[in-house]
């Protein structure tokens, strides 16, 4: 059977199919014919409309049921306690609806910019299928446009979000200057 | 029990006749092919197939995922508590067997042990309509927990369709009221015998009397810990379960008004039994992953006589690690007997 046939469809655009930061590496039984979609995912959703984004992510926070799935099988989520089960102070709703969810979701996609490894997990294990990887994916490119940093990629490369430099951008916190 | 031999026009006709009174609720499929909940439409076109299964349960219309409990406010000094939410009669279509079975694990607690007036009247107020299921997938194991999945009484009205027709069989007083009120010259039929279930391909027979006597003695068993092992403590398999009723209730208020909500909470969540002190007396993977089994096949069963299953095989297909509950009982089934094997 063809490896394409049966791995992930994350696994199909992936463009880190080989790494150089391992100790030892198995020869691959067949190479991932890449599909060349590579970030398909978000590109193609970029064409919709501006005005046509709000609605649609609204529709799918809707269904979110605040299972936690996707926090849990994150690699990245590694905080002791998360500030979704903290009680007091509560900061993210525990009522279920469109716009707690919203809360909660978006406040995972932040807190994993320049985290985030796109392993596409939390998408794949979302059991009301809310298509996360755009949102991941676009995170991930806001940092590497802004700060040349791919989460990930080189070990050797100070963390994202432990170093400072003066060249930094400051176009999070302050609006760009107007030319 | 009355059976009416309607054409598909009459049967749409007699859930659009209704369509003023009722909220209808039908399984429709969305752009990727997922059908996550029963989703409200104003008016029927076709009838609704009978191979959709939507992810949420059925519970959801009777036990949401939260809602508010009662809303208050504070004017000046006093105090005012108030009704949040009135319920609104609801029509849902397409109700699988599984799904209309697992009411009566519901309404054993929620009904009959304390009278819950918000489930008891969102329950009054819905009109299920089942359908006989035409497709089981790999994870369906229904008929091992004796659940027909071409015929169930446990909803209000039930749909067999019938060479290009559609046998109507009323199932509860309420469905009668309903078909008497709304349908227009049905015809009935006499004799009708309900299909058999579909059956399923098993590789094993789950013997639940069995699993119960194991998990009696079973507190300690090393295979909880093996059952665990993969289990990520995510709340899917809890949320999903149309039999789980874990709830946690708490308070939501933004300056001088707010509401008390009744919201889902899941025993595989380590919170869920963390008292205030900090102590855990479930920290254990393997202790909340066999508090889920032997509510269901134990507990329940001591409690109430039912077993906390239905089959719907919700917990096994949209599981993110492939947990099995019916291997896992297989496993359990001959722990007893034949000791560990690893």
């Amino acid at each position: 059977m063809p490896l394409a046939e049966i791995i992930a469809g994350k696994c199909q655009d992936c463009q880190y199919q080989e790494m150089d930061n391992y100790d030892e590496l198995l020869p691959y039984p067949q190479k991932i014919g890449l599909t060349a979609k590579g970030e398909n995912v978000l590109t193609a959703y970029e064409k919709l409309e501006f005005e046509k984004r709000w609605p649609e992510w609204a529709r799918h926070f809707e269904n979110c049921i605040q299972c936690f799935a996707c926090r849990k099988v994150c690699p990245m989520c590694y905080c002791t306690e998360c500030i979704a089960s903290k009680n007091e102070p509560r900061l993210i709703p525990q009522s279920v609806g469109g716009k707690q969810n919203t809360v909660w979701q978006i406040t995972r996609i932040m807190h994993l910019a320049g985290r985030c490894i796109d392993c596409g997990e939390c998408e794949r294990v979302c059991p009301a299928k809310l298509p996360l990887r755009r949102l991941t994916l676009k995170m991930r490119q806001i940092v590497n446009d802004y700060y040349k940093y791919v989460p990930g990629l080189d070990p050797r490369q100070d963390l994202f979000w432990s170093s400072y430099s003066k060249k930094d951008p400051e176009y999070l916190i302050f609006k760009p200057e107007e030319k | 029990m009355k059976n009416y031999l309607l054409t598909e026009e009459q049967i749409i006709a007699l859930f659009n006749a209704a369509a003023e009174h009722y909220e209808l609720y039908v399984p429709v499929n969305s752009e990727n092919g997922q059908v996550f909940c029963w989703e409200k439409t104003a008016r029927l076109d076709k009838m609704v197939p009978s191979n959709i299964q939507p992810t949420a349960s059925i519970k959801k219309f009777f036990f949401p995922n939260s809602e508010p409990m009662f809303g208050f406010k504070k004017e000046k000094q006093e105090i005012e508590l108030y009704q949040a939410a009135a319920s609104v009669p609801r029509l849902v279509l397409g109700v699988h067997s599984c799904d209309l079975g697992s009411i009566k694990v519901l309404e054993a607690l929620f009904k009959d042990t304390v009278d819950d007036e918000l489930f008891r009247e969102k329950r009054q107020n819905t009109v299920l309509v089942g359908i006989s299921c035409s497709a089981k997938d790999w994870a369906c194991f229904c008929s091992q927990l004796e659940i027909n999945s071409r015929f169930s009484q446990d909803g209000d009205l039930f749909i067999t369709p019938r060479e290009e027709k559609y046998i109507l069989s009323v199932t509860s007083a309420k469905g009668e009221d309903y078909v008497n009120k709304y349908l227009e010259n049905g015809e009935t039929v006499a004799g009708f015998t309900p299909a058999n279930d579909l059956g399923e391909e098993e590789t094993f027979t789950l013997d639940f009397p069995k699993i119960k006597e194991v998990m009696d003695s079973g507190f300690e068993l090393p295979v909880w810990e093996k059952f665990a092992r993969k289990c990520i403590n995510c709340g899917i398999c809890t949320f999903l379960c149309p039999t789980c009723h874990c709830f946690d209730v708490f308070d939501e208020a933004r300056r001088e008004r707010g509401a008390r909500f009744r919201c889902y909470d899941s025993c595989m969540f380590p919170e869920f039994t963390r008292m205030a002190g900090g102590y855990n007396p479930r920290s254990a993977k393997a202790a909340r992953l066999r508090q889920r089994y032997l509510h269901k096949y134990k507990y329940f069963v001591d409690n109430f006589n039912l077993i906390a299953c239905s089959g719907c095989g919700r917990c096994i297909r949209h599981c993110p690690v492939n947990v099995d509950v019916r291997q896992n009982l297989n496993i359990l089934q001959h722990s007893g007997s034949e000791g560990e094997d690893d």
